[in-house]
């Protein structure tokens, strides 16, 4: 039950992640640095 | 702190799931941006309850991340300059928002006429301004990006014009995206960004 739910969080990330990657910027005034894995 | 917390949320995720390093850091990225987004919105509302303008500084953030999200802008370098900013700027535009709010119609047309031009020109000149990190290196995704922020533009300034229409019934509001426009034309242009990379 923990594994799905760590799953289903980290998919719930990684989806936010490349949302941020797929627009200009994030919208508050701080845009962390991208991972190497996501340029 | 912020980074701490998510490289913390970033482990407890990644270690049970036995994800690599690339993974980790990615979670890492998305922990450091969800942190930083319910600080930012939770902070800002705060101050804002405290000043009793919470629909202008409602309008006026939901204006800006409507823009933001395609044309990009200026950021500051930490996450507490970047707090700062928000309270200072948001704050501002809500109680300029309510002071203005009794003027009448003659007053709101001139200013959204005004607004309208100058947002038009910044947005036309500069949009998108992705931060120096994030650079967009594909043409046709800057050119998609550069569409949908004109198409943002059209869509908030069509709806503040029928707000401006319709029987004026919150005009603390209309000021308020009236602002947030002015804000965001104003952090795309370059000078603005160099000022926002030093904080």
């Amino acid at each position: 039950m923990k594994r799905l739910f760590l799953l289903v969080l980290s998919s719930m990330l990684t989806l936010l992640a490349l949302a941020n990657v797929a627009s200009a910027s994030i919208y508050t005034s701080y845009q962390p640095e991208l991972p190497a894995k996501l340029r | 702190m912020v980074e701490a917390l998510a490289r913390r949320m970033a482990r407890g995720i990644a270690a049970p799931l036995s994800l690599g390093d690339d993974d980790r850091e990615v979670l890492e990225f998305a922990s450091k941006l969800l942190v930083v987004c319910v600080l930012d919105v939770t902070v800002i509302l705060a101050v804002a309850c405290l000043l009793r303008v919470v629909p202008q500084v409602v309008t006026a953030y939901l204006t800006v991340v409507v823009l933001k999200s395609f044309a990009g802008g200026a950021h500051a370098s930490r996450v507490g300059p970047c707090l700062v900013t928000g309270i200072l700027v948001y704050s501002a535009i809500g109680l300029l928002a309510r002071a203005a709010a009794p003027l009448g119609q003659g007053a709101a047309w001139t200013g959204y006429t005004t607004v309208a031009v100058v947002a038009v020109f910044a947005f036309l000149r500069h949009a998108p301004a992705p931060p120096p990190h994030k650079p967009i290196k594909i043409q046709a995704r800057r050119k998609a990006l550069r569409t949908g922020s004109l198409l943002a533009l059209a869509s908030v300034l069509a709806a503040s014009l029928v707000w401006l229409l319709r029987p004026f019934t919150e005009p603390g509001a209309f000021w308020a995206a009236l602002l947030g426009m002015v804000w965001q034309s104003l952090i795309l242009f370059p000078a603005t960004q160099r000022l926002f990379s030093r904080l």
